[in-house]
């Protein structure tokens, strides 16, 4: 059965890329740039790792990792944040996410560490 | 008193001293001195001898110097000469070798206090005028430092109590200075980091290298919390020891405001720029999979050299936010507890990847924890490692040693490439400085790495410095302190 996963980004691009990069791989994929349907759809969709820009949970006060972690159905998701900051990985941490890959990245890393937490 | 204003040539004491009296004392105290001997010589049948006109020559050199005794000397030569000098009658006839030595040794001892007040009272002047300047100065001072508003300026004795205030300090911190002098200045810290001993710590510090700088949150007199910039200074008496410390605050309240979205909006920038390189990459890699698979070689390669150049780009914008964040002095720092050995593995094996040629080895480890941001410390590494890379293209091995001692640990990252002439050595930190070998072949980067991360490591209050033979390599280090917990 293929691993499911959720692509969490505001930019479109980015979502189309991630999305090609994990197909390639014979990942199933939904991508989503809303901060509210992202919830909904976790709750539906049950991927097997979730893949979240940390703009987009963090500074804009859509706090949507805290909110994952929470609700029960999604809280043993592995979240993986993904941010152009180079301080991100602490702050990532603090949201409360699992990992943590910087932008821009190597998509051998980015199919590695969904690898890894995608068991 | 009149005064006269000191002659500069001859700056005496006695000079300011009003002519009158410069005359009449001398004057008066040989008549009494006269007067005396006559008396206690008729009166009593006392044959004193004349050395009772040393008192009066030494009373008017104790008041006026070296002419006001002069002039009691030559009076009293003259009236020993007529009226004592010998035993039966008054003259100006000197009899024999005895009374000519006794009037000569009288005269020339006469002199010899006068001139010998003088320097008493030339010393006495200068060391008068030195506190009126040392008090004129004093008061200056006060007057300056107690007019600045917007810096809290005060003063610690050694153990930390506040010995001055000026206005800003009551401005920014609430406190008057009547209320506040002679308490101690860990009064202004939150109670969690009075816990962890800071205050004491910081001033351990600011002793050993001379001053030390913080920024954190500060206790006002009502209890209010305000985000301050502190620089401690220790002073130093001529001998080298501790006299105490000066300490200037700032309140960044504002600031924090202005820069809170100046860092937002470069975060935003930073978000902005590096998101469509990400798309980028991500195509171009496919791609490359793709050619790969398809074994196009023509099209590998060209993918290949813009993956080359999509890095290149990212780097570059990397560095330019660093620098504009070093610039608006906001390179934020999150400070905690972390271990250094763990780091140096992570981002070894990290750096280890992006090159098959290179081994990177590790020498050395170190076991109590940095208190620092374990991000922007990582970052400084990176940069010495690919440096290390980039500049020893012909070589194989990069060692990273981690070298601790008591109250520190040193981190040196040697490579044996081409090395870095004395020349470049002093200037390889500076912010846009890039090498040129001799056969004027640049390498690529804008020059920022090192000047940011002599930043981060600067901010750390640690030191960084590079050990280097052009044609055998370079170590680059950087040292931090531990923490006093």
């Amino acid at each position: 059965m293929n691993k499911k996963v959720l692509i969490i980004d505001d930019d479109p691009t980015i979502l189309e890329a991630i999305k090609l990069t994990l197909e390639l791989e014979d990942y199933k994929t939904q991508t989503v740039s809303d901060c509210e349907k992202a919830i909904e759809i976790s709750k539906t969709y049950i991927p097997d790792v979730i893949l979240l820009d940390l703009l987009l949970s963090g500074n804009n006060g859509c706090s949507i990792a805290k909110e994952l972690k929470e609700e029960a159905k999604t809280k043993n998701i592995p979240i993986i944040m993904i941010s152009a900051h180079p301080s991100a990985k602490t702050m990532a941490k603090l949201a409360g996410a699992d990992d943590f890959i910087a932008k821009p990245f190597d998509i051998d890393d980015l199919l590695n560490i969904v690898k890894k937490h995608a068991k | 008193m009149k005064r006269k204003p000191p002659n500069p040539t001859w700056n005496t004491r006695a000079s300011t001293y009003p002519t009158f009296l410069r005359f009449a004392i001398p004057v008066a105290t040989v008549l009494l001195a006269f007067g005396i001997k006559l008396q206690l010589e008729s009166l009593f049948h006392l044959e004193t001898p004349y050395l009772v006109f040393f008192a009066s020559i030494m009373i008017s050199a104790w008041y006026g110097g070296f002419k006001t005794s002069l002039l009691a000397t030559v009076l009293s030569t003259v009236l020993i000469f007529y009226f004592f000098l010998h035993p039966d009658h008054n003259s100006f006839i000197i009899h024999n070798i005895k009374e000519a030595i006794e009037i000569s040794i009288f005269l020339i001892e006469g002199i010899l206090i006068s001139v010998l007040s003088q320097f008493a009272h030339n010393a006495l002047r200068k060391s008068e005028i030195k506190n009126i300047e040392l008090k004129r100065s004093r008061e200056h001072y006060k007057l300056v430092v107690d007019a600045v508003k917007d810096y809290a300026i005060y003063t610690l004795d050694p153990d930390g109590y506040i010995t001055s205030w000026n206005k800003g300090a009551k401005r920014i911190k609430g406190y008057k200075a009547k209320e506040i002098i002679g308490k101690h200045f860990s009064i202004f810290y939150p109670q969690e980091r009075i816990n962890k001993k800071d205050p004491w710590n910081v001033l351990e510090i600011a002793e050993e290298k001379g001053r030390f700088e913080d920024e954190g949150l500060r206790i006002k007199k009502d209890g209010s919390a305000f985000w301050a910039d502190v620089v401690i200074t220790s002073l130093m008496d001529d001998q080298g020891k501790l006299q105490g410390f000066s300490q200037i605050t700032r309140d960044m309240t504002k600031h924090r405001e202005l820069d809170k979205r100046k860092d937002e909006f470069i975060s935003i920038a930073s978000h902005e720029l590096k998101t469509p390189i990400t798309s980028i990459k991500v195509f171009n890699q496919i791609m490359q999979k793709l050619s790969l698979q398809r074994k196009d070689k023509e099209f590998q390669h060209y993918l290949n050299r813009m993956e080359g150049q999509i890095d290149r780009l990212n780097e570059i914008i990397t560095d330019l936010l660093d620098v504009s964040k070093i610039q608006a002095g906001k390179l934020e720092f999150k400070k905690d507890l972390f271990n250094l050995n763990d780091l140096t593995r992570e981002i070894v094996e990290d750096i280890q990847t992006t090159t098959k040629k290179h081994r990177i080895i590790i020498e050395g480890k170190s076991l109590k924890k940095i208190f620092g941001d374990k991000d922007r410390i990582g970052q400084v590494l990176t940069n010495f490692l690919t440096n290390a890379i980039k500049y020893s293209p012909s070589t194989d091995k990069i060692i990273v040693k981690i070298i601790p001692q008591k109250d520190r640990v040193t981190i040196g990252v040697q490579d044996f490439g081409i090395g870095i002439s004395k020349e470049h050595q002093e200037k390889i930190f500076e912010r846009f400085y890039r090498v040129y070998t001799e056969d004027e072949k640049t390498f690529p980067g804008l020059g920022m790495g090192l000047y940011i991360s002599s930043d981060i490591i600067e901010r750390h209050n640690g030191k960084i410095w590079v050990e280097s033979e052009k044609g055998k390599g370079s170590t680059f280090y950087f040292t931090l302190f531990y923490t006093k917990t």
